[in-house]
């Protein structure tokens, strides 16, 4: 047999002892498979999650599209393989490959992650081992990839820090441009002055953070006192925001999985960005200003995408697509368009209210999804808290809207430990379910409620991030009295391990000593954490009494308005004395309009960035 | 406008084999859209495209035999749509043949009684590893030594034809139970002796009852007290069975224009 052939026999074997091998065959419709010698850069796009998640997820669309739009760039996927593959990985010795080409992602250019979840950094490590990669930074070597990141999490990635060789702070569709032109440039130039000098280039690029060009200085307390900028980096680096989606190019040819991947459908993201300012909010927060795609745009992408893609199911995606502000025009012209053959529109995260319902009923003339609400909290005092700008009247609407539109069925989010909860919040959410549950389905059938309650994670850069979160004992007694107090019939109650979110909740606001946890979490076994049935929180324990950090330093403690925080010099544009304002609201029980409705309440996003809210809704189709 | 009934042969080779039976079908349908073919929707809640595959291929294996019938909701060329679907088909994909079948003639996989398969059987002396059977295009067990050759298995093959009956132990969702075999094996020879693997060709029955691929091997391999280390399987053709009559899809189709006429009385004479 010659080298390729028994390289092609290697391959068939091992897809023939994996579960799923559809994961890994990289001749998905609309993979990107360029030849390396016509290309000066190989970039592996990785998301440290399974195939079925990191497929569904729309910024990796973009990113792939726009790497493989670049003549001089092949971008190829890399996901975490699944726990049978990596067994095999392992015992043949065979490094991690990137899937179009199945060459080993160590011998590309760039290898970037896409954080969206702390409980997927375990993955991360595990990928990089498996590439063969050194997991420190300071460790590779010129032959190594540069390991790169982005995504929301990369707003306080410190526990991250020393992983990576930098980060990208914001959306990525104008910055990848730039740093990939330099990396060229560099390149052509016979890698001058190494990893080092490139590094020293690419810190001059607005939004690219450089954690080994900061030194960070702790109280006796564990506090940080000081984050410290050297080699010329910036003292805080400011968030990439693209001013005009249309100005970038739409991904209307993503690979189309041959899995059933978790969102199986087109996605044509309507806006970016929420201003309604939920307290509790990552994203509502790290991606102002609102700017939304115009309908003309939104209608044509939706065509393109379908005979791109064949998929029967078009996504109008977005933080709320509710508050699009074209949106029923925009699904009545879908429905027009593709409802004849077959093509159904869904919107996903719905306000719940009777426009929303309403708006649901029409989207799904087609084909009808179910209907999913987030209440967030059980009383209006705790909704005004976190303003989540939604009274009982507007609930109540809701339902009664999706009863008479012929919905049995109906899935609640709750969120418990936010801030100021007490007794009467929890009894809230329980008398808001029976309420709910009262309402009935048509012909005296039960509604049918799926509730799912999670605890509350204080996130950086929200109003919250000063707030501590509930002990796991606290939170259990609180879902102890949910069950008792929701044994009724047609309600299904489930509940997020309270120690899954303790760990969330110590990387989200971690620092940069957390990664030695990590790594040993990692190492004692842990990956793939946000899949119960891998889940083993005594690692983790372990873990952190082995490195003598206590979590509930991170999770558990209310922290003073002036400490440091450890992102402190992450800057999202949103300005520390609104955020500050807005928890003292929350605590006064005070809520704040929506800026693209109301008076602007001086979050800063818009000055400090140099952008604006963008409203196009009264634009043609 | 005319409905149009489809009968689509593909093929499923190279790393398409790779994709399971309920992908493939999802990977058809969206080919359907992106070629832009009319095909009708079931009504309801959750409409679907009304199409359906002749038989469910096992993970792993290969096929020139994927019969699809797929109802379009107006007429269109039967090539023209063969070659526009072979656009947006994936690598491994392809359709060989298309045929035009009579609106509500009964769809193929009702009609599918048996299967011709060619099997590559790589086996082994008994005893250094487990003799479970691994999964079609299952990998290997551990153990060496030279295996049966095709005249060895070719023997087995006589003797396994020559029993009135074959024992099979099946389990299905927990629940275990022995059934005969023996019947739902019309014919199997060594084709080719080549390698590592001997290559059989067997027809067993399929759809309602039938006898899978692996399950065959595992009678070939346990009969001849060897051990299975390696699977391939390649779907050939599939047939309806009249009475050990076995009739090919083109020949059933014909047969439906036949009686479509004759129903429609257009004085159709054999």
């Amino acid at each position: 047999m010659g080298e390729r052939a028994e390289e092609a026999a290697g391959r068939e074997r091992l897809l023939e002892s994996v579960e799923k091998p559809a994961r890994y065959l990289g001749t998905e419709w609309n993979a990107v498979r360029k030849d390396h010698r016509e290309v000066d850069i190989l970039f592996a796009l990785a998301f440290p999650d399974a195939y079925e998640v990191g497929m569904s997820h729309l910024g990796s669309k973009i990113l792939y599209h726009l790497l493989n739009r670049r003549g001089d760039t092949a971008g190829e996927r890399v996901y975490a393989p699944w726990v049978d593959m990596e067994a095999r990985l392992r015992e043949e010795g065979r490094p991690l490959f990137a899937l179009e080409s199945w060459r080993p992602v160590r011998e590309f250019d760039f290898l970037g992650f896409s954080l969206q979840y702390e409980l997927n950094y375990t993955n991360i490590l595990n990928m990089l081992d498996l590439a063969g990669i050194p997991l420190q930074a300071s460790e590779r070597g010129e032959g190594d990839p540069l390991v790169i990141a982005g995504g929301p999490c990369a707003f306080n990635a410190e526990p991250l820090a020393g992983f990576f060789d930098f980060m990208v702070l914001g959306e990525g569709e104008e910055v990848l441009d730039e740093i990939l032109d330099l990396y060229a440039r560099w390149k052509r130039q016979g890698r001058v002055g190494g990893r080092r000098e490139f590094l020293h280039r690419v810190v001059e690029v607005p939004g690219v953070y450089v954690p080994s060009f900061y030194e960070v200085d702790y109280h006796p307390d564990g506090t940080v006192r000081e984050v410290r900028a050297r080699d010329g980096a910036p003292s805080r680096v400011k968030k990439r925001v693209l001013p005009d989606l249309e100005a970038v190019s739409y991904p209307v040819r993503p690979p189309v999985p041959f899995l059933d991947v978790i969102h199986d459908r087109i996605m044509v993201e309507v806006f970016r960005g929420c201003s309604r300012g939920c307290r509790f909010c990552h994203a509502g927060m790290v991606y102002r200003p609102v700017r939304e795609r115009s309908p003309q745009a939104v209608v044509s992408l939706a065509g393109e995408l379908v005979r791109g893609t064949g998929y029967d199911q078009i996504s109008l995606a977005s933080l709320a697509s509710a508050d699009y502000s074209a949106v029923t025009r925009v699904v009545r012209e879908l429905n027009e368009r593709f409802g004849p053959c077959g093509i159904g529109v869904s919107l996903p995260s719905l306000r719940m209210d009777s426009f929303s319902v309403d708006l649901a009923r029409e989207a799904g003339r087609v084909r009808r999804a179910g209907l999913t609400f987030a209440p967030e909290a059980g009383s209006q005092r705790l909704r005004d808290v976190i303003n989540k700008n939604l009274t009982e009247d507007e609930i109540m609407g809701a339902v009664d809207a999706a009863v008479e539109a012929g919905w049995d069925s109906v899935k609640l989010y709750f969120m418990v430990g936010l801030p100021t909860e007490g007794d009467e919040d929890l009894e809230g959410i329980a008398r808001l379910v029976e309420a709910v549950s009262a309402r009935g389905g048509r012909g005296g059938k039960r509604l049918s409620l799926s509730v799912s309650v999670s605890p509350f994670v204080p996130k950086a850069h929200t109003s919250f991030q000063w707030e501590a979160q509930d002990s796991v004992q606290v939170l259990e007694e609180k879902f102890r009295f949910l069950r008792r107090r929701l044994r009724i019939p047609g309600v299904n109650l489930s509940w997020h391990d309270p120690r899954m979110s303790l760990v969330e909740a110590v990387f989200s606001r971690g620092d940069r000593r957390l990664g030695r946890v990590l790594e040993r979490a990692w190492r004692a076994g842990c990956r793939f954490d946000s899949w119960t049935e891998f889940w083993d929180f005594r690692r983790w324990e372990e873990a952190f009494r082995s490195e003598g950090l206590e979590p509930g330093f991170y999770a558990n403690r209310a922290r003073p308005r002036d400490e440091v925080f450890p992102w402190d010099h992450l800057d999202a544009g949103v300005d520390r004395d609104f955020l500050w304002e807005e928890r003292e609201k929350a605590y006064r029980g005070e809520t704040t309009p929506d800026c693209r409705w109301d008076a602007c309440p001086g979050c800063g996003v818009c000055p400090e960035l140099g952008v604006a809210i963008a409203l196009r809704g009264e634009g043609q189709m | 406008m005319t409905r149009q009934v489809l009968r689509l042969r593909l093929e499923k080779s190279g790393d398409a084999r790779f994709i399971s039976h309920l992908d493939f079908m999802r990977t058809l349908t969206h080919a359907f859209v992106r070629a832009g073919l009319p095909v009708a929707l079931t009504q309801g809640f959750h409409p679907h495209p009304r199409f359906s595959l002749a038989l469910a291929l096992p993970l792993g294996a290969s096929s020139e035999a994927e019969y699809a019938d797929v109802e379009l909701e107006r007429t269109v060329d039967a090539m023209h749509a063969a070659r526009e679907l072979n656009r947006v088909l994936p690598p491994g994909i392809r359709v060989r043949k298309v045929q035009e079948i009579p609106v509500g003639a009964p769809p193929l996989q009702s009609q599918v009684g048996a299967a011709r398969w060619l099997l590559d059987l790589e086996l082994a002396e008994k005893g250094t590893a487990a003799s479970e059977a691994p999964p079609v295009g299952g990998a290997p067990a551990a153990g060496e030594g030279p295996g049966p050759g095709g005249g060895e298995v070719g023997e087995v093959l006589t003797r396994m034809l020559a029993q009135p009956h074959l024992p099979l132990v099946r389990e299905k969702q927990g629940k275990v139970r022995t059934l005969d075999a023996r019947p739902l094996i019309r014919s199997a020879r060594v084709r080719e002796d080549g390698g590592p693997s001997v290559r059989v060709e067997a027809v067993l029955a399929a759809g309602n009852p039938s006898l899978r691929a692996a399950e065959f091997a595992r009678l070939v391999a346990e009969t001849g007290g060897w051990e299975l280390r390696h699977l391939r399987v390649h779907l050939l053709e599939v047939y309806a069975d009249r009475d050990g009559e076995l009739v090919d899809p083109a020949r059933l189709g014909e047969e439906a224009w036949r009686d479509y006429h004759r129903n429609r009385k257009l004085g159709f004479e054999e």
